[in-house]
């Protein structure tokens, strides 16, 4: 972020543009959010009258929460407690018949249709919204058959996603992206390890096709039918999964979610270079 | 590797511990895995035989050292290894590998002061001999290879792959002293030793049913001066 090593922590910008907007004092203020959202114990509340700093804030937080003051956990680095499995991992919220069984009719999802269609949503978008579950073809089993390969995203164990790309001691054990095929397939298809790859997504909705240049790593501990291809890039031009995704209509689904499952078809490509189409 | 790199400051592309991405048979019967590689510190160092000035050489406590004061830069030893840990210094470290310190978005930041990280402990001299065997500031036209991070070691420290590894698969330790852990772990697990036949007797042992054979394949392959 520009200008390098000046941005401001998130909670001092809101301050600054609650402030502003008259918005941070008193109650139901900024500050009044900030206590009720880290549900600060009322003898660690921060006062409604005064705007406190990032640090003060995580003070308050720190002693409430963890009885710890914030430059003690900077030195100690973590706090450890003992918590219940159930408070850790996620549930669905109530769980109807004491979880014995699933809830199967969902009537929210019915409502959020109803109401997209009363505001004038287009019907491939509300029609969607059913509260029993249904059946839906995934959008890339529309693709021409040469797209015969699923494309897989995942992790490197090198890096925490994009947040590390730029790291340089991390870019060095992992500065490429490559294509993950099976040795048997690239055999077939006359490639071979390291090799100068394009791969080519299709959107069968609109007939849009995305490249995506890189080279190819065969092994053999991946399906023959499937490829791997990271988002972990640290420039716009590196390749990159996403740069094959498609958006929009027939790629999302009633989850807030997308349908990311998509088909490629890849080739051989000059040599020189990876990146983008 | 990385806390390698970073307690020992080795040069972009130098790797004195480097971990293997091995893989064996054939889909879907495959197997995926990892073999960490050091310096082996044999008992029978060919890498010190064959240096013509005594700048590789075996200590009394087992650590195979390199003097790089003394180091002339032959790389016999880098021929001599079986398992390719030398690594040669072809240019001297001049600016930093992994930033540019003197880019144009980066001086008004750092307002004159370079960050630049170096471990003081690597320059100092070690051991009964008081050698130079630490690294040093990675000079041009020695040798160098892990140390086992001797400054760590003669803190009472493990080494910093030991020290690091999230998974504790590492274990650094006393083999002379049959109730220390790894002399402990090596009574009760199977373990092999990487080209034994070659006669280094390499101190290092690896817990496990067998090396890797020649049916093993590296796969996705750090780029460095393996």
């Amino acid at each position: 972020m520009k200008p390098l090593g000046q941005s401001r922590p998130e909670t001092e910008i809101y301050m600054d543009l609650c402030e502003k907007m008259g918005k941070l004092y008193g109650e139901k203020g900024y500050i009044d959010q900030i206590n009720q959202a880290l549900s600060l114990k009322e003898q660690f509340r921060l006062p409604l009258d005064r705007k406190p700093t990032v640090e003060q804030v995580l003070d308050a937080w720190a002693r409430s929460k963890h009885n710890i003051r914030l430059e003690e956990l900077q030195v100690k680095g973590v706090v450890s407690n003992k918590v219940k499995a159930d408070k850790l991992y996620m549930s669905a919220g109530a769980k109807p018949f004491n979880g014995v069984r699933a809830a199967f009719y969902v009537e929210a999802f019915l409502a959020v249709g109803q109401e997209m269609r009363k505001r004038g949503v287009a019907e491939e978008m509300w029609s969607r919204f059913t509260p029993y579950p249904v059946w839906t073809e995934q959008p890339m089993e529309a693709s021409p058959a040469d797209y015969d390969l699923d494309l897989m995203d995942c992790k490197r164990i090198e890096h925490k996603h994009t947040r590390t790309a730029t790291n340089p001691l991390l870019r060095e054990l992992r500065p490429d992206n490559p294509l993950v095929m099976n040795a048997h397939t690239a055999h077939e298809r006359g490639l071979k390890d390291g090799d100068p790859v394009w791969v080519e997504s299709h959107n069968p909705s609109t007939g849009e096709t995305r490249q995506v240049r890189t080279n190819l790593a065969t092994v053999e501990g991946i399906r023959p039918d499937t490829v791997l291809l990271t988002h972990h890039v640290s420039r716009p031009e590196d390749p990159s999964a996403n740069g094959l995704l498609s958006f929009g209509p027939g790629f999302w689904d009633i989850g807030g979610g997308w349908f990311s499952h998509i088909k490629v078809k890849v080739r051989k490509a000059e040599a020189g270079g990876n990146g983008r189409a | 590797m990385e806390a390698c790199k970073v307690e020992n400051n080795t040069p972009e592309g130098t790797f004195w511990m480097y971990v293997f991405r091995l893989e064996d048979g054939e889909y879907p019967n495959t197997r995926t895995y990892f073999l960490p590689r050091p310096c082996q510190h044999c008992d029978n160092p060919p890498c010190a035989k064959v240096c013509p000035v005594g700048a590789r050489y075996k200590r009394e406590d087992g650590l195979v050292a390199t003097d790089w004061q003394r180091c002339i830069g032959c790389r016999y030893c880098e021929v001599a290894c079986p398992y390719g840990v030398n690594f040669f210094n072809w240019k001297s470290p001049k600016k930093r590998y992994y930033l540019n310190w003197q880019d144009k978005d980066l001086l008004p930041v750092l307002n004159g002061v370079t960050p630049g990280y170096q471990n003081p402990d690597l320059e100092k001299r070690y051991g009964s001999e008081q050698r130079r065997i630490a690294g040093g500031g990675h000079a041009k036209g020695v040798i160098e290879k892990c140390t086992f991070c001797v400054q760590r070691l003669e803190q009472d420290l493990q080494p910093a792959c030991t020290a690091n590894c999230p998974v504790s698969v590492l274990n650094f330790g006393d083999l002379d002293d049959p109730n220390s852990k790894v002399s402990q772990l090596l009574k009760q697990r199977p373990h092999f030793r990487l080209l034994e036949e070659a006669g280094t007797h390499p101190r290092v042992y690896y817990l496990g049913e067998k090396p890797p054979g020649p049916e093993t394949r590296q796969i996705e392959a750090v780029k460095g001066k393996v």
